[in-house]
């Protein structure tokens, strides 16, 4: 464009200036130029008047020419300036437009990356404009197509919006837009939504697609027996109490014994017995009539159990459930029947009952807050889920599993932790375990700039609060490294340097106390630490 | 501490021939030499990263060149070029690690650390196989691999003190192809702190625990549900069957500069409506399914023979065998942007950019 200017400034010999919305003298033409374009006297040096070409395209520019001095101009002259003035305005429309496209097509792109299902852009050729990730590693594109070439529904291209359900290992539903300027045809959006959630590749290990266990982490003991006692008790029909402190994965644990039970074709329906207000969650669990209430809905509303009908419920925080719904519960679990809120007639229904609680049963029981025939009744399996730094040996490989994880949901390149920021990560000790480490991994790829997360990328409230420069990789750099690191390097090492030694007098007191606390942590006896801080002194 | 016993042996040599994802070579002399060795002198320690002590110094040893004559050493080789690398260079070795976690160059260094009566550390350069000195994650952290010494069969012995990684591999292999195929290497010492910033951890025990599935398996679906349960709890990630069928070509071209082999697969039962095409060099770099990406380097694409349950080499490959094609995440580490540089499909002449397997099997992985 400037190029453009420049040129035309040569070739006419004067000043070009351009701008957009109104004009900025009110000697121009009074501010009003025409919409497509006109030779306009206009009149400033001392009332000399001064022609000049303008005009106002789409209402997005105006531009002008102004001459120096004063210059007759030849018909011919002035209908070639009116030309190239109505050039150039078309020229910057089509810039602004070009600008706007831009800005759009970022905002799609910002929006397809935070969607958590395929997006797809199509032109009018059913090439692909634009596909988010999760599209692009889905194959949504290659499946629609396999579609349209199948398909007898030749309206569908007409139709301004339809929906497409694909069948197979990974049913997919395909929302699909058609957008149009007028008459013509633009290309199509599709938003494809995976129901199940479950796969959508049609590449998978098929005897084992399914298997939820294959997507729960570890090798510790404890965790394996939890998973061979779960497996077991997914074979068979019997209620299961999950216990684990929160985040251990209860509900995942629930999913993959639904999907491997005899009910996994059947519905799994999952409900937070503590996230929903006392006064709804009984008829959110059992639903209700119409006119049982206030703002009821007309025709009532079936329940969360009714609708696991033949499939696997799952009451998370059990502990939390309010007493008189306790004993409409129990009602459920001893004679598969219930009443909606507000209904007579009673309700069979064939469910499996998994629940859950991060809370201590049997100090709701003597507080008189869990009924004990409830609590028997649920507890028929009990299955502890450890939390995670009670299998320490597994937090390395659910880093892994999470630091790719969130590489692919959210398009950036994969990073991994350094050896110093991992053993800091080792030595924490999770109180939100899995979930909260996997908000530690989202904190420290957003913080680390490079494909290495070091120590200063891992959030405040992991690294120890304790700051210290020693040992051999870190005495020339500025990283700091945790107390708990510091403890466990020191343990009981007869050589220790002399830093190493404050640091540990910082940690555990300068008194006559903490002095034995780091000669016992040492391994040394009191008397020897004296002696080497005398030696360090003197 | 771990300890590489006796009965590990075959257990690594399996998973050795696994994680060389079509590369490396059968050898029944190497195992038994390491079996041998152990029995009579006890096993060798392998130390975890965390367990090397402060202040060690810590080197690697291995063999380059063809592994079928690789396959044939006592180990005695190895023990000279360490012993004239550290009395040259005034070094003391408290350690060896391995700078590629597959084929020979796992039972090789094992066999020269239980002569040397030194552990073994657990963790190494590569997680895998590669073809080149460079291709390591040294290479990524910026870590010259030299000095480092190379020694012939005939008893040339070459040091190299500072040398960039890619011409230390351009003139390792010039004295390999001009010897009897084979040069063993020793060098790259590494202090504790930079052993630990520069290996991939955990990989020794990894193969040893991958080759274990290898060990009387009922079936392939066994075999595959073992592999399963030891690559999800891993580092690596959970290995996926990408394709079981008959191999019906093997073919071989020059292109890009780069020798290349190209496997059919026909695919069988579930995937009898398919084609798989495998593309190697040395070992299997890239996958196709139906002319779609299946997988790609550095992510590990390995054989299994279905006949013997076995890990398969692409030098024992023929037609109208049965394959399955398993596929294994790489280590996060490798999939790094500066990992990519180093081991990217276009670090072997392959122009398109890297998918990695997680992405293509998303549900699969994170569902």
């Amino acid at each position: 464009m400037e190029q453009l200017i420049r040129s035309l400034q040569d070739y006419f010999s004067c000043t070009l200036t351009y701008w957009e919305g109104d004009p900025p003298r009110s000697d121009m033409a009074g501010g009003e130029l025409p919409e497509h374009g006109d030779i306009l006297p206009v009149y400033h040096q001392g009332n000399t008047r001064v022609w000049v070409a303008a005009c106002r395209l789409q209402g997005i520019c105006t531009l002008l020419w102004e001459f120096p001095g004063i210059r007759q101009m030849t018909p011919h002259e002035l209908e070639h300036l009116l030309i190239c003035s109505r050039l150039i305005s078309m020229k910057l429309a089509e810039q602004r437009k070009d600008e706007e496209i831009h800005l759009y097509r970022q905002l799609v792109q910002l929006l397809g990356k935070r969607s958590h299902e395929g997006v797809i852009l199509l032109d009018t050729l059913g090439k692909v404009v634009y596909q988010n990730n999760i599209a692009r590693s889905r194959r949504i594109v290659d499946r629609y197509h396999a579609y349209m070439q199948q398909s007898e529904d030749k309206m569908v291209e007409s139709k301004r919006e339809h929906t497409v359900y694909l069948e197979g290992t990974a049913p997919l539903q395909l929302d699909i837009t058609n957008m149009h300027t007028g008459d013509i045809f633009l290309g199509r959006v599709i938003h494809a939504h995976s129901g199940s959630g479950s796969d959508t590749t049609d590449i998978v290990s098929r005897s084992l697609d399914g298997d939820g266990f294959l997507h729960i982490l570890g090798k510790d003991v404890r965790i394996v027996k939890t998973m061979k006692i779960a497996r077991k008790a997914a074979a068979t029909d019997a209620t299961i109490l999950l216990r684990g402190e929160s985040g251990t994965g209860k509900e995942q644990f629930a999913r993959a014994i639904h999907g491997i039970s005899k009910r996994r074709d059947k519905p799994f329906i999952a409900i937070n017995c503590a996230a929903i207000p006392e006064n709804l969650l009984e008829s959110e669990l059992f639903g209700y009539e119409e006119g049982s209430f206030t703002g009821a809905n007309k025709g009532g509303k079936i329940g969360k159990i009714e609708a696991a009908d033949k499939g696997t419920i799952f009451l998370d925080e059990i502990g939390d459930m309010p007493l008189h719904l306790q004993a409409k519960l129990l009602r459920v679990l001893q004679n598969r029947e219930f009443e909606r809120v507000g209904g007579t007639k009673s309700i069979s229904v064939d469910v499996r009952f998994i629940s859950a609680t991060h809370r201590d049963l049997h100090e709701r029981m003597r507080e008189g807050a869990f009924r004990p025939d409830l609590f028997y009744r649920l507890n028929v399996i009990p299955i502890h889920i450890p939390a995670l730094r009670e299998h320490p040996d597994d937090i390395v490989i659910i880093l892994n599993y999470y630091l790719k994880k969130y590489a692919l949901q959210t398009g950036r390149d994969f990073s991994y932790f350094s050896y110093d920021a991992l053993r800091v990560l080792l030595s924490y000790q999770w109180p939100g375990n899995i979930r909260e480490l996997e908000n530690v991994v989202q904190y420290c790829m957003t913080m680390s700039g490079s494909g290495c997360i070091e120590l200063e990328d891992l959030p405040p409230g992991i690294v120890p609060e304790y700051s210290e420069r020693t040992g051999p990789e870190v005495s020339s750099g500025e990283q700091p490294i945790g107390r708990q690191r510091l403890v466990q390097r020191t343990q009981g090492k007869r050589r220790v340097s002399r830093s190493d030694i404050d640091s540990l007098l910082e940690i555990f007191g300068d008194d006559t106390e903490g002095k034995r606390r780091v000669a016992e942590h040492l391994g040394v006896s009191l008397a020897t630490l004296y002696r080497r801080l005398n030696r360090r002194s003197s | 501490m771990q300890q590489i016993t006796k009965e590990c042996i075959r257990s690594l040599y399996y998973g050795s021939l696994f994680t060389a994802c079509g590369g490396g070579e059968y050898s029944d002399h190497l195992p038994m030499s390491v079996e041998r060795h152990i029995a009579e002198h006890g096993p060798v320690p392998l130390l975890s990263l965390e367990e090397v002590p402060e202040h060690s110094q810590v080197i690697t040893v291995g063999i380059m060149g063809s592994m079928l004559e690789a396959s044939l050493q006592t180990g005695t080789e190895g023990v000279q070029i360490v012993r004239r690398l550290c009395e040259e260079r005034g070094l003391q070795v408290d350690a060896l690690f391995t700078i590629e976690a597959s084929s020979l160059n796992i039972l090789f260094p094992i066999l020269v650390a239980g002569l040397l009566g030194v552990p073994l550390v657990d963790g190494d350069c590569m997680g895998r196989a590669f073809p080149e000195f460079q291709m390591t994650t040294a290479q990524a952290v910026n870590e010259r691999i030299a000095p480092m010494s190379l020694l012939t069969p005939g008893g040339e012995y070459y040091h190299f003190e500072d040398l960039e990684n890619l011409l230390f591999e351009v003139k390792a292999r010039e004295i390999v192809s001009h010897e009897a195929g084979i040069a063993y290497f020793s060098g790259f010492p590494l202090d504790t702190a930079r052993l630990r910033s520069v290996l991939l951890p955990g990989t020794v025990s990894f193969v040893r625990d991958i080759g274990n599935c290898f060990i009387g398996p009922d079936s392939y679906t066994d075999l595959f549900r073992r592999i399963i349960d030891v690559t999800k709890n891993s580092i690596y990630g959970c290995a996926i069957e990408l394709f079981v069928g008959t191999a019906t070509e093997i073919g071989s071209s020059y292109e890009g500069g780069r020798p290349w082999s190209r496997i059919v697969l026909n695919g069988t039962g579930d995937y009898r409506k398919s084609t798989f095409s495998l593309l190697a060099q040395n070992e299997c770099l890239i996958a196709y399914r139906d002319n779609r990406i299946a997988a790609m380097v550095p992510d590990l694409i390995t054989l299994i023979d279905l006949r013997t349950l076995m890990p398969l080499s692409l030098s024992a490959l023929h037609t109208d065998m049965k394959i399955a094609v398993i596929g294994i995440p790489a280590p996060v580490r490798l999939k790094s942007k500066a990992m990519l540089k180093v081991l990217g499909p276009d670090c072997f002449g392959y122009s398109e950019e890297y998918i990695p397997i997680e992405q293509i099997y998303y549900s699969w992985y994170f569902s």
